[in-house]
Formats: C-alpha cells, structure tokens, sequence
C-alpha cells in the first residue's frame, strides 16, 4: 500500500488585518458593549407590579378635600426648620419642630372669608423625647395592654412593619402609640360631630314650634348655618390632627408614603394607649 | 473584505442591540394588562358573572358572620345571609336567649352590581356628587392603582359601592350616637331622683332604656361592623379579588353625606 504523500494543505494561512481594520474592528466591538450595557442597565418595565408595592410607591394625585391650615401661622408647614431629636439632619415643618421643644402650637381655621377659628394647643411634655430610645420604651410599656387586646393596634404593627422605613426605624411602639392616639381623638370627634347635630336637630325641632312662617324659616335657616358651620369647622380640626399625626411619623420614619398612611387611618382602635407619664 | 469587518459580524451585533434594546424597554408578553381593556362593556358575560366563577369565591361568598366581642362565640353576633335571589336574613343573637331577624329587601338596583346598567348609573352618580363631595376622587384615585378594577371596565361601579358604604357607615355611627343619648336620657328620666315618677313608670322608662342599650345599640355596631366585609365581599364579587392593602386604604376615605339610591339609567 502506497502511502500517499501528504498532500498540501487547501487553505491558505490568513494574512495578518492591517493596523486600520484592527482599529476599526476594536472601536465597533467597544461600541457594541457600550450598547449592550446601556440598555442591560435601564431597567426593565414592568407593567403589572404587585397592588403592595404600587401602594408602596404611589401617591394619589388628588388633593385633600379641604386643608385645615388656611392662614400663614406661627405652626404652618411652610418653613422648615431644624428639630431636637431622631437625627441631627432631618429637617421638619415648624409646626412638628415646635412639638418636639414642647412649645405651643396655633391653627387657624377658615371657612369662609367671615369664620375663622383660632386654635392654640399643646402637646404633652413628654412629646419633647418622641423619637428617642426613651420613648420607644415608654411607648412598648403604654402598647403593651392595647397589643394584646385589641387587634386593631396588631393590626398598626402589622401595616407598619410592611413599610420598611418603619420596620427598620427601631421605633414601632413610638409610631403605634401615636396612632392609637390618633384613633381616640378621632372618636371623640366624631362624638362631639354627633353632639352637634342631635343638637341641631332638637333646635330645629323646636325652631318648627313658631308660629310666625317667616320667623320660622329665618331660624331654621339660621340655626342650620350656624350648626352646619360648627360641623365643618370639627372636621377641619379632625383633619388637622390625623395631618399633624401623619407628619410626626414623617419625622419618626424619614417618610410615610400617603397609601401606608391611609391603611393606618382605616384601623379603628377600640381604646386609646395608657398614657405615657410625663418627665 | 479583508480592508472591513465581515458584515455578517456587524449585522449580527446591531441585531443583538436592538434585540436587547427592544427587550429591555418593552414590557414583557403580558403587555395587555397595561393597556386599556377593548373588549366590549356590553356583552353576554359581565364583570359579575365572570367573578362568580373564581375558585376563591366557593366558600361562603355571599355569608358572613360578624361579632362585637373579639372571642368567637362569646357576646353578640351577627349572622347575615344572602341569597340568590338577593334577599338579605340578618339575624342578630344581641343576647344568649334572644335571636332577632330581620329580612332586608335589597334596592333593585344592589342586584345589578357587575352589569353595564349599574356601571353607567355608578357613573352618573359619581359626576352628580364629585362636585359636592370631593372624597369621591380620592376612592377613584385608589382603585385606579389598583389593575383588577381599572381592567374591569367597572371601575365606578367599584367607586359607587365604596361610597354608599362609607355614608351608611358614617350614618350608622350618628344613628348609634343618638341611641347612647337617648339612653341616657331615659335613664336619666328614671333616676331615683325623679319623685313625680311612680314605681310603674320608672320601671317602664329603665325597660325601654335597656331595650335600646341591648337591643338598638347592638344592632347598630353590629350593623356598623359588618358594613366593611359586606364592602369587601361585593368588591371581590366584583374584581375577582381585593388585596388587603386596597380594602385597608378604601376604608380610610370619609363621606359625609347621606348616598341616595342609584338611580337606574
């Protein structure tokens, strides 16, 4: 068997490219990963998210219906200023400011251009520490009884632990006694609202006893104004305080998206905390 | 073609740019959620009858059991039964002996929830009010966060159930207030203290202020703390389901103002 020589290979060496082409080759490569990177890194859109974390990130773009603070007042939002407390950067409002030294505070409250109600309060002393270890404490002792009983107060942990702002804050307790504050300032109101019309309705009633027609309806159109007056004037104040509770959880977590916020203000609390002793 | 790159290489890398490109700023196959639903409003299977036929609907989706006291079997209770028909049995134990029922005929229009006649009458509703009270927006602005209803074409039918519920239980929450007063007044009425009164009488007055306080009074908050899961259980009935977070948010809108009857179109 003849062994045949090997014949010669077919395929030509490949001739180095040029300088040029190499450089030309190298540019498009880099141009190429640049492109790629570009859109690897702009992150994708999810058109479906979760309905937790929409609530997470959404603020609703309607406004509230009324805003109890008409006026420019020693405790309006307006400015910012520097508060005692949580951490030395965080900037709040002059009204939570002015909480936090224990001074007081004043709204106005305008209905129309002819009522407005001056309101000037303060909150207890012990409101100088909100935001401090102390507190916390203060506040897990005064919970205490209303986490065990009520499933409304479980119920803020439980929103609140949702919200890693607060879960991370290491103020909880802090956040769940403000709230059920919150919640038994709401339910007087709403007595107090209650109050007023049964009042309202009894004026009218006996208002209905005049016999003079015109007389009549000259006091049932007034006693309506005046009644209907004082109810929106309650509500305002109703509004001011869940505002005021929302900007101190602000301050206390760094934020408080409006939809974490709206799920605390539907817990309906059946009692308040046990008050924390003032120092 | 040894001066250039092969033009294979350089088809090749563009396509891949593009196909990254595309990739990444598309969203992905199930795009239709975000765009809005075509699919006629009118139709032989509305938002209604294809929710009752979700899986998590099977059990008791039209009874709930509601109780004053936080201890199951301990307190008041409300049991309330819809049927298929429609037609509400709410029977209240407002005490260990004493059961009251009470058969509620629903408005005809509550039975149309789902169809395109209570949408476009939840609708018109809405317009009237809006103006007036303002809150309305604010249920509009949570449920359009929420894809399920802004999918189901009855969005303000989802709007209108919110609202009648939070008026109902704002008037629940005055209706219980003015029976505390008058409790009160009664008993007030009847103190010892009142000598006009005779033994009878004083009697009479303590059995009716009772009457109310256990009776009346439990109805309400009874009534009161069912409003929110019967919200609930219409809404899933409505969207196929509701996150806890949506009904948490819903709850927190306040109406001031009496709903009237959804007038039909």
């Amino acid at each position: 068997m003849n062994q045949r020589p090997p014949s010669p290979s077919t395929q030509r060496s490949p001739k180095p490219n040029p300088p040029a082409a190499r450089h030309w080759s190298l540019g498009i490569s880099l141009v190429f990963v640049a492109l790629l990177s570009l859109f690897w890194w702009i992150p994708r859109r999810n058109p479906n998210p979760s309905p937790t974390a929409t609530l997470q990130q959404t603020e609703s773009p309607s406004p509230p219906p009324s805003s109890p603070r008409t006026g420019e007042t020693p405790g309006s939002t307006g400015r910012l200023s520097q508060a005692p407390g949580l951490e030395p950067g965080r900037k709040v409002d002059d009204e939570i400011a002015r909480i936090l030294r224990g001074d007081f505070i004043t709204n106005i409250y305008t209905l129309s251009s002819n009522t407005t109600m001056v309101e000037e309060g303060q909150y207890p002393p012990i409101f100088r520490k909100f935001g401090t270890e102390e507190f916390e404490e203060l506040a897990k002792v005064a919970c205490e009884g209303n986490l065990k009983r009520d499933p409304s107060a479980a119920e803020y942990q439980e929103i609140l632990k949702d919200h890693p702002a607060a879960r991370d804050s290491g103020r909880i307790h802090s956040g769940i006694y403000l709230l059920l504050c919150m919640g038994g300032n709401i339910r007087d109101r709403y007595n107090v609202q209650g109050g007023m019309k049964l009042a309202r309705e009894e004026e009218l009633d006996a208002a209905m006893k005049i016999a003079d027609p015109e007389l009549r309806e000259k006091e049932l159109r007034s006693i309506r104004w005046f009644a209907d007056n004082e109810i929106a004037m309650d509500r305002l104040k109703q509004q001011a305080q869940i505002d005021r509770t929302r900007r101190l959880l602000e301050y206390l977590y760094g934020d408080m998206p409006k939809a974490v916020f709206q799920r605390l203000l539907s817990i309906e609390p059946a009692q308040g905390p046990d008050r924390i002793p003032d120092p | 073609m040894n001066k250039h790159p092969p033009i294979l290489w350089i088809s090749s890398a563009i396509l891949s740019i593009i196909a990254v490109a595309v990739w990444r700023l598309t969203p992905p196959a199930d795009r239709s959620v975000t765009e809005p639903d075509r699919t006629p409003v009118t139709g032989p299977t509305d938002a209604a009858q294809r929710a009752m036929h979700k899986p998590s609907e099977v059990i008791h989706p039209r009874k709930r059991v509601t109780m004053r006291g936080e201890i199951a079997g301990r307190g008041p209770m409300l049991i309330s039964e819809e049927s298929e028909s429609g037609v509400i049995t709410n029977t209240y134990e407002v005490s260990p002996a004493k059961f009251i029922v009470r058969v509620v005929s629903p408005h005809p229009m509550d039975l149309r929830l789902g169809s395109l006649d209570y949408e476009t009458a939840a609708k018109a509703d809405f317009e009237r009010h809006v103006a007036m009270e303002t809150n309305l927006l604010e249920i509009k602005a949570i449920l359009e966060d929420f894809p399920k209803a802004t999918d189901s074409q009855r969005l303000y039918s989802g709007i209108r159930e919110v609202y009648a519920t939070r008026a109902r239980m704002r008037q629940l929450r005055d209706e219980r207030f003015k029976n505390s007063d008058r409790v009160i007044r009664l008993y007030n009425e009847g103190d010892e203290g009142n000598v006009s009164l005779t033994e009878a009488q004083r009697q009479k007055l303590n059995d009716e202020a009772t009457k109310l306080s256990e009776e009346v009074g439990t109805m309400l908050s009874l009534d009161y703390r069912d409003a929110g899961p019967r919200l609930e259980q219409r809404l899933t009935r409505l969207y196929g389901e509701l996150p806890k977070a949506v009904y948490q948010r819903l709850m927190s809108v306040e109406i001031y103002e009496p709903a009237e009857p959804l007038q039909a179109p």
